[in-house]
């Protein structure tokens, strides 16, 4: 082996000068705390409703907060879901309205201008279907498994390639996350003085977790296919429960005060 | 150099490291050994500040290592410097184009001048033997040529304390005898060395403390390297051999 050169036998003698990289510090904290959401939330909770009938209810819902003009309409939708939400974990309670709350105040910012042009009622029931849009979404989300929204899609015809791309998707997500706060900590540890290619620095990053995407999203569908995965994605037979039915009896009754709404 | 009385750390729920007393002197060769799970590099990312200590304290060389200190610009940039992190991981240590601007990522934050800087750089490629790579794509490289432009883009910073997660995974014999000569040549310079690692005979002569980390997230012992190694027993009680 080479000797040591003289510098690494010495002590630095270096005083860092001023530099603003707080960014790191920010998307370091960001991506540690969707992280750990992640690892505190674990699986979602089994529900004994089927996730295809839980799926087209949402897709229902989405469809008819999005055509109705009715405050009615839409406080009996929202006071529907409020039920649902109510009968989930506080946990998962927490996290659909805060979401939901943030997108909902984020839409009621950009309609300002509207509603200074006298438009204060429309732009109240945009805020409003956002609010209720984004509680489904979340709620299907939080209660259905990956897996489980995979097979309704199936199901529901989507394409297998379609599924595939989301369900790697899905999959890679908390892993990649994983991968890019790695990066941004070696960015942060080797930042010791001034970097004056900080956006350099970042696209750099970018583009490594680009290659290693690609790299684990080839490996994962490798490791599918030495499995016997052939492409294709199956599904098992429809089993319909009580709970199955009531939804779609609470669905029913909600199109029909859309139509009663439009009359 | 390194004091952590009563440190623990949490990731959300649960501690992944619990009550942790520990001191390191200046020089000080450290062997971190455990079963899968039991917190080593949590221990290493804490001491380089990348985790946060939800209950103890953290000191380095007598300042207090915590949020708020290291939320000081000045202290945290001269902190990383004076402690260098190879991790386990080297694929998400390498983020430049080139293996050279990799190497003086570093140097150059620390207004060296473009001729410091690379000799600096030479210096780190002929040490580690990877002169032929300065113009190669840091991630089109092998696991073993990642990890040396790693560990390259460490020494460059001139740190005081070296800390290595796990460097001998994923290497060939080869690779790791030269690592672990390395690490002796370092430590033997004066440099502090702790590192994490399973690869018991390719370490052999390098460290002269062990620190046992147990299921529970405790120390477990901390005591001479050998003596530890020794009691067989003992290390498959705690599931580590």
């Amino acid at each position: 082996m080479m000797p040591l050169p003289g510098w690494l036998l010495k002590e630095e003698r270096y005083r860092p000068g001023r530099d603003r990289d707080a960014f790191l510090d920010r998307s370091i904290h960001a991506f540690l705390g969707v992280l750990a959401r992640g690892r505190n939330l674990g699986a979602p909770p089994r529900t004994r409703t089927d996730p295809l009938v839980k799926t087209v209810a949402a897709f229902l819902l989405l469809l008819l907060v999005s055509l109705t003009r009715s405050a009615a309409f839409l406080a009996l939708a929202g006071t529907g879901l409020l039920v649902l939400l109510a009968l989930q974990k506080a946990r998962l309670i927490a996290t659909v309205l805060r979401t939901s709350l943030a997108v909902a105040a984020c839409t009621a910012l950009l309609l300002v201008p509207s509603v200074c042009w006298g438009l204060g009622r429309g732009s109240a029931l945009i805020v409003m279907k956002v609010l209720l849009s984004a509680v489904t979404v979340q709620l299907l989300a939080g209660t259905t498994a990956p897996a489980a929204l995979a097979e309704t899609a199936k199901r529901l015809g989507a394409p297998d390639l379609c599924i595939l791309i989301c369900a790697l998707a899905l999959e890679y997500i908390s892993l990649l996350g994983g991968f890019a706060l790695a990066l941004l900590e070696a960015l942060k540890l080797r930042s010791v003085g001034r970097n004056a290619g900080k956006a350099d620095s970042l696209s750099a990053i970018a583009g490594t977790l680009f290659l290693k995407s690609k790299e684990m999203a080839e490996a994962m569908h490798d490791a599918m296919v030495c499995r016997g995965f052939t492409g294709e994605y199956r599904t098992a037979r429809l089993r319909l429960g009580s709970r199955d039915f009531v939804l779609g009896g609470a669905m029913g009754l909600l199109a029909l005060a859309y139509l009663r709404s439009r009359l | 150099m390194i004091e952590l009385s009563g440190v623990s750390c949490s990731y959300g729920a649960g501690d992944v490291l619990a009550e942790i007393d520990l001191r390191i002197g200046r020089g000080d060769a450290v062997a971190i050994i455990g079963p899968n799970g039991c917190g080593k590099s949590t221990l290493l990312k804490c001491l380089n500040g990348l985790v946060p200590v939800r209950a103890g304290s953290y000191r380095f060389d007598g300042a207090e290592v915590s949020r708020d200190s290291l939320r000081q610009p000045g202290f945290a940039k001269r902190f990383h410097q004076r402690i260098g992190f190879l991790m386990q991981n080297s694929d998400a240590q390498l983020f430049c184009p080139l293996v050279y601007d990799e190497i003086a990522f570093g140097p150059r934050q620390m207004d060296l001048g473009e001729a410091e800087v690379a000799r600096r750089v030479e210096d780190c490629l002929g040490l580690l033997g990877i002169g032929p790579l300065r113009s190669r794509v840091p991630c089109l490289l092998s696991e073993g040529e990642k990890r040396k432009v790693a560990l390259a883009s460490v020494l460059a910073l001139n740190p005081e304390v070296l800390v290595l997660d796990e460097p001998m995974n994923g290497l060939d014999p080869r690779m790791k005898g030269f690592l672990r000569d390395l690490i002796i040549t370092l430590n033997g310079s004066g440099k502090t060395v702790l590192c994490s690692t399973h690869d018991f005979q390719y370490i052999e002569g390098a460290f002269r403390t062990a620190v046992v980390l147990g299921e529970d997230h405790r120390v477990a012992r901390v005591g001479p390297y050998q003596e530890i190694l020794r009691d067989e027993a003992w290390l498959r009680a705690q599931n580590i051999i």
